[in-house]
């Protein structure tokens, strides 16, 4: 009698494939050793995954097919501007790159307030799983969060430095009052002099999220300058978010910018904020509930920033800096002390 | 040269990596991409496109998987927006059914060429995905791991289904393949070389 129970087909397929693991190898030889009968079967189940290889199939051409492609590549990548209408503009592949920076040039100066001119990017940042800075040739600091793209082109376009985002990422502007900076989304336009600010598009390409740390940033549905008639715009300032939907309609929010910013790189900024509101936020951002505990806590004002630390981290440099005591019960937390 | 090496240099825009890439897997992917469509000229023009845009796109290129993972699933993708395209156009018809080119059948005797008749028509009743595991471990030799990756599903999902493909393959040729031990000598010269041996090998045993 077998003490091997019969094999499904799963199995039999990976044995016969290699895929399977010694012991169910072994299981199975076992087993097939049993009976003769079994080999004949399993042979039978050998028969259909060869005949899948040897199955007769067309003929396809690769050398007729690689001199048809090989004229198509040209060492020039594609970078693809686009229009605030979503209208993608794609230059032939053979312009060669001075052609293109010259045609570019010319647009753009041509129409450099009308809202349907188009830029060329010219270089290009991905962050691969990682977060990644780096700096660009204007010393401004973009930090990509993972799967994120800038396209950018700093210098050509002679009135203004013009970068193209995929994702989300945080800008550190250097100053350049003659050339302002302006970042281009699927949903709109940030124009800033030199600031520093963070934006989340996400990937259905919905809304854009900015948000101020420090400076202001104009945020707007249109590349121009002044906007127009059918254009809207606005200016935010550190602690606010400024949110485009997908229609371009913008609206700003209040105290969201620090929560757009956690979300980013686990950042988190406090610049003389109450002790309540401390609390609130961090409760909100790290899930957990965290009470005050004493009168006159939440006079206490917090000026402190903390990056990528973990929430046992932040409470207790907290309550260094008040000399507070934290009382962790379960997973709440309670700031206990005389206040200021 | 490896994945990652050959990945670096057509990211630098050397051609002579690219086209080591285009001729070893071109054919491959024509193939595969023909099993889906039906259609050889669309299955060509896919497979060309998939290229120009892997060289187009070669500086955001960030392949988590292995280089054939990677252009096996750009051709399974844009082969199967285009079904889903044709389908909502009521121009795809999901009883095609293969027709062999005579020209193309190995010149075999007739027992064998009913045997191969009667399993690409098993193949082309398998339910969709089960069928393209199979012909991704058949024809294109790809491993579970491989499968996985190319069509993002988990390695169980290939196990399970390549488990059903062998089912009912077996079961739809189950009058065919009884004859097979009668036929063993004369099976030989059909196969390939290696799987020839291999299969005397069982004979005899």
């Amino acid at each position: 009698m077998s003490t091997n129970p019969e094999p499904n087909e799963a199995l039999i397929a990976r044995y016969l494939l290699g895929e399977a693991s010694p012991l169910e190898r072994a299981e199975l030889e076992h087993w097939l050793a049993e009976d003769p009968e079994r080999a004949i079967e399993i042979d039978r189940y050998k028969k259909v995954l060869e005949l899948g290889t040897s199955a007769p199939s067309h003929k396809f051409d690769t050398e007729k097919a690689w001199q048809k492609l090989k004229p198509q590549l040209t060492n020039l990548p594609t970078k693809e501007g686009q229009t605030n209408k979503g209208r993608v503009v794609r230059l032939a592949l053979g312009l060669s790159v001075a052609a293109t920076l010259l045609i570019a040039f010319g647009l753009f100066f041509l129409f450099r307030d009308d809202p349907a001119k188009t830029v060329q990017y010219v270089a290009e940042i991905s962050s691969g799983t990682t977060y990644k800075e780096s700096m660009l040739p204007d010393s401004s600091v973009v930090t990509l969060k993972p799967g994120s793209s800038v396209q950018y082109n700093l210098f050509e376009t002679g009135t203004e430095r013009r970068i193209l985002l995929k994702g989300s990422a945080r800008f550190k502007v250097k100053r350049n009052e003659s050339k302002p900076f302006v970042v281009e989304s699927q949903q709109g336009f940030i124009r800033v002099l030199g600031t520093t600010f963070t934006v989340e598009t996400d990937s259905l390409g919905e809304a854009m999220k900015v948000s101020v740390i420090e400076g202001k940033v104009l945020v707007s549905n249109t590349p121009a300058k002044k906007a127009n008639a059918d254009s809207s715009a606005v200016v935010i300032v550190p602690g606010q978010t400024a949110v485009i939907g997908h229609q371009g309609k913008i609206k700003v929010q209040m105290g969201t910018a620090q929560a757009l910013d956690f979300a980013f790189d686990k950042t988190l900024v406090f610049e003389n904020t109450d002790l309540g509101s401390v609390a609130l936020l961090l409760g909100d951002l790290f899930r957990t509930r965290i009470t005050l505990l004493g009168t006159g806590l939440e006079n206490c004002r917090l000026t402190a920033s903390f990056k990528q630390q973990s929430l046992d981290e932040i409470l207790s440099i907290i309550g260094e800096t008040f000399g507070l005591t934290i009382i962790k019960n379960g997973h709440e937390y309670s700031l206990k002390g005389i206040g200021c | 040269m490896d994945d990652a090496k050959l990945i670096e240099e057509i990211r630098n825009g050397h051609t002579t990596a690219f086209e080591t890439v285009f001729r070893n897997w071109y054919e491959p992917l024509c193939r595969y991409a023909f099993s889906l469509l039906k259609d050889e000229t669309q299955a060509e023009e896919f497979v060309q496109e998939v290229f120009v845009k892997l060289w187009e796109k070669r500086l955001q290129l960030s392949i988590q998987t292995s280089l054939k993972a990677y252009l096996y699933r750009s051709v399974h993708n844009r082969c199967l927006n285009w079904i889903d395209h044709q389908k909502v156009k009521g121009h795809y018809r999901e009883d095609w059914k293969l027709q062999f080119d005579e020209a193309q059948m190995p010149q075999e005797n007739a027992e064998h060429r009913q045997l191969l008749h009667q399993f690409s028509q098993a193949l082309q009743r398998l339910p969709g995905e089960c069928r393209r595991i199979f012909q991704l471990s058949r024809e294109a030799g790809f491993s579970y791991r491989e499968i996985a990756e190319t069509l993002d599903i988990s390695i169980k999902t290939v196990e399970n289904q390549m488990g059903k493909a062998l089912k009912i393959l077996r079961s739809e040729l189950r009058d065919y393949l009884p004859v097979l031990a009668g036929l063993a000598a004369g099976a030989l010269q059909f196969l390939r070389p290696g799987v020839g041996v291999i299969f005397m090998l069982t004979v005899l045993m």
